[in-house]
């Protein structure tokens, strides 16, 4: 297996405070990766980096792409999502005014960057494009078990179905990679496992899981592979069994958790 | 649905039928204004309603076009055709100099900057007398030739101003429907969330605005034509605030609620014959009670 | 032509006390943002008031200029906690949005009434200053700009020590840091809003006081002071108050020096030219958003 994003010696701090201290780490292609570490470690500034939401101080970012190395250091948030970097948030987020059908349409909106005119026109390149996302949707929409939804705002769906729908988004675009910012965070425990069924599939799909996860119960049992963060350090990475038997992971835990 | 499609055409109907029925000039003034209204007002809905951004620049386009086509028509003897496509062009291209720096930016800087706008142009045109004749105004603005037709009488007016009304609600249905629509929704929604979907929100809002000031600078050129007189005046800050009561109070990010909001409250002034400071002083008010008491309406 | 050093110099000298009026009828604004993060939009009208207030205060009850600008200042403060009250408090937890909307509302009231009350024609109020001038070295210095630059310092150093001293003073520069940590340990941030609120009021309007008898009244005379305030808030950094007076005085050189050497025209276009010159090329301003003593 190859390495399909690479971070290198990325760094990031806020005035005086050492958010990150030049982690460098690499998700293998088709696997799911999960990234532990107490609270404030930085695992979120990690993927706030990775996908442009802040600005890094210094770093490599590179993503394998079809042919070569893209280097996503110091692009925004719109091009790492059309290199294939797609990432979800710490709250769970919808659109919810639009309706559910609409919210997987726009997901799908990163490309191609059609001009204004033609999309206000409905020009043929647009409706293709469209109607292709419909396709899409409709076939998102029933692996989520979502269809009877469709036209309703997003508003009305359960929690857990919300949580289905910001996953069934991340998904319109095929992304390469999914940064997964605590996917069943207040999560009951019937719908953990739903949830777990559908993250078991996705490698299935052709996407790479990059997971941040209290849940260490559920990174345990599916990732692949496990970083460690503390203090904005790599602690230590190994597959889950390593790591759970790791006494500095413990300690990092218990010593300032 | 059916109901209110119904009523949307009953209006059309009673709006094309309108100066059959009523031959008052005075009745006939008030419904072209209107429309130039309906024209101003979406410009403002694409920005406030479905962008969720508040600008205080729509009397800076208004003014643009009205300046621009006035002194095209009189300096240069402009068919009015040429003198609407470049208002627009003018309206576009500042509203791209106010939005680039400003949207970057941040919401605060965005509203900052288009009062400041507005207030700057009105200067311009009061202190730049050789091209504006400052405070005197502009007087003699000839009708409008377009394609050739010269409007002349109040029902020519009428049908013009009804149709560029119509042009604009049609052109935002058709931008609001589709997938620039989806996307200036949902950055008004939520920006992060939008970012994550991987939606330029930065080229949507400036697309959106840029439009909008387009839009207010054809309002702006029609009513110079229509009124053949215009001062700085036109810059007014009055204009923003009649039109944020109408987007608001109709119901902003709808497509037919700010046009009802234009119609109603360009009537009700004059139905009650309002001087100007009463107006703006119970426009004011009504603002007020609306932040206070009703906030969820301002912003959809 | 205009390289004569004379005249160099007195453009410096209007300008520096012009930029010192620019940084006085800015700091309200500047004090509301960096405090509440809320943008005034009826702070030109504020300034307005005040000088309506004094026109009032010195033809209608015949007090002389000094005890007028007092009772005004006094006024202007109880002015701007009511504002603070009604439309600021309610809606700290809400999007910006609704407090730019319900001040710009509160601006339109006042003009509006103010319009009905004293009519549009402008107005004149006299001070005992305003006729006086004297010369250092060929550069003639006018007695009322001088009084803007005296009021100027009492009124930064008294904010200053306000904010460095007193206990509403320290809690207004935590709420600037962090307002949620306010609510936990115990501060009354409605108490520290209505505060605010009233500082920023009674200072526009006393820059309205100082500033107004070199110009005419009328009821939309605060719309120039906005486009300065607000050019000088965002060159300045928003919020912050000793950004706001060394961009007012950079502002006010720039300005004296484009209406002495250049033309009127470009005089008024400045502040908005730098102002968006600022916002591309740094938008946190010249020295960001805090409030520091």
């Amino acid at each position: 297996m190859s390495g399909v994003l690479r971070v290198e010696g990325l760094s990031k701090s806020y005035r005086r405070v050492t958010a990150l201290d030049s982690v460098s780490l690499e998700v293998r292609q088709g696997s799911i990766t999960g990234l532990i570490g107490p609270n404030g470690s930085g695992k979120s500034t990690l993927f706030d980096c990775i996908s442009g939401f802040q600005r890094q101080d210094s770093c490599r970012v590179l993503l394998q792409g079809e042919k070569n190395l893209l280097d996503l250091s110091d692009l925004p948030p719109v091009k790492v999502v059309r290199a294939g970097v797609r990432r979800t948030f710490q709250q769970l987020r919808v659109f919810p005014r639009l309706s559910v059908l609409d919210n997987l349409l726009t997901a799908a909106q990163a490309a191609p960057g059609f001009s204004t005119l033609a999309e206000a026109l409905r020009w043929p390149a647009v409706r293709r494009h469209e109607s292709k996302n419909c396709e899409r949707a409709a076939q998102v929409l029933e692996e989520c078990s979502l269809s009877p939804h469709a036209q309703g705002p997003a508003s009305a769906l359960s929690y857990g179905q919300k949580k289905l729908l910001e996953l069934g988004m991340a998904l319109m675009t095929n992304p390469k990679i999914l940064l997964l910012d605590e996917p069943v965070a207040g999560v009951n425990p019937t719908l953990i496992g739903n949830l777990r069924q559908e993250l078991l599939r996705m490698p299935k799909r052709g996407v790479t899981l990059f997971v941040v996860e209290h849940n260490l119960k559920l990174v345990f049992d599916i990732c692949d592979w496990i970083f460690v963060l503390d203090r904005g350090r790599l602690l230590t990475a190994g597959t889950p069994a390593d790591v759970s038997k790791d006494e500095r992971v413990l300690e990092a835990y218990l010593g300032h958790g | 649905m059916r109901r209110r499609s119904a009523l949307l055409w009953a209006a059309a109907l009673g709006a094309l039928l309108l100066p059959l029925a009523v031959d008052s000039p005075y009745v006939l003034h008030i419904a072209i204004v209107t429309g130039i209204y309906i024209v101003l007002v979406q410009s403002l809905n694409l920005v406030l309603g479905y962008c969720g951004l508040l600008s205080l620049a729509s009397p800076a386009f208004f003014g643009v076009g009205a300046y621009v086509a006035t002194l095209l028509a009189l300096r240069q003897g402009w068919d009015s055709t040429a003198t609407l496509a470049m208002a627009m062009l003018a309206g576009i291209f500042s509203a791209l100099v106010v939005g680039f720096p400003s949207l970057r930016v941040s919401r605060h800087s965005f509203v900052i900057v288009t009062l400041s706008a507005t207030l700057l142009l009105q200067l311009v045109a009061l202190n730049w007398e050789e091209m504006t004749r400052g405070s005197l105004g502009l007087a003699n603005i000839p009708a409008p030739r377009l394609f050739g037709m010269t409007v002349r009488t109040r029902i020519e007016w009428y049908y013009l101003s009804a149709a560029a009304a119509a042009i604009a609600v049609f052109c935002t249905w058709l931008l609001v429907s589709s997938r620039f629509g989806r996307a200036m929704i949902a950055t008004r929604d939520d920006e992060q969330l939008a970012l994550a979907c991987g939606i330029d929100v930065f080229r949507t809002r400036l697309v959106a605005f840029c439009l909008s000031g387009g839009l207010a600078a054809v309002a702006g050129s029609l009513y110079a034509h229509f009124i053949s007189y215009i001062d700085p005046g036109v810059f007014g800050f009055s204009v923003s605030e009649t039109l944020l009561i109408m987007v608001i109070l109709g119901g902003s990010g709808t497509l037919w609620g700010p046009v009802a909001g234009a119609v109603v409250f360009t009537a009700l002034p004059e139905m009650l014959r309002l001087t100007p400071e009463i107006r703006s002083l119970l426009y004011g008010v009504i603002l007020l009670s609306l932040v206070l008491y009703r906030p969820r309406r301002l912003f959809p | 032509m205009a390289t004569d050093p004379v005249f160099l110099a007195q453009l410096a000298a209007n300008g520096f006390s012009v930029g010192l009026g620019y940084a006085l009828a800015a700091v309200g604004l500047a004090l509301i943002f960096g405090i509440l993060g809320q943008v005034n939009f009826a702070h030109g009208e504020l300034y307005m008031l005040g000088a309506f207030l004094l026109f009032w205060a010195m033809k209608q009850l015949g007090l002389p200029y000094g005890i007028a600008a007092v009772l005004m200042a006094a006024l202007m403060a109880g002015f701007g906690a009511l504002l603070a009250h009604v439309v600021i408090v309610p809606n700290l937890d809400r999007g910006f949005e609704s407090v730019v909307l319900g001040t710009l509302a509160v601006g339109i009231i006042l003009q509006n009434a103010v319009r009905l009350g004293f009519g549009a024609t402008p107005l004149d109020v006299a001070s005992p200053l305003e006729s006086q001038a004297f010369e250092i070295g060929g550069v003639l210095l006018f007695g009322q700009r001088m009084l803007v630059c005296a009021t100027f310092l009492a009124a930064f150093s008294g904010l200053y020590a306000f904010l460095r001293y007193s206990e509403i003073g320290r809690a207004m520069r935590a709420m600037a840091q962090n307002r949620e940590a306010c609510v936990m340990v115990g501060i009354d941030v409605r108490r520290v809003t209505r505060w605010t609120g009233a500082l920023a009021a009674a200072l526009t309007g006393l820059a309205g006081v100082v500033i107004s008898p070199l110009f005419d009244l009328y009821p939309n005379m605060g719309t120039e002071v906005v486009i300065k305030s607000f050019a000088v808030v965002i060159i300045g950094g928003m919020g912050n108050i000793w950004g706001a007076a060394i961009a007012g005085v950079a502002l006010g050189l720039a300005e004296s020096y484009a209406g002495g050497l250049g033309n009127a025209a470009i005089r008024d276009g400045i502040a908005f030219i730098v102002m968006i010159a600022m916002l591309l090329a740094r938008p946190q301003g010249l020295f960001g958003r805090t409030v520091r003593v």
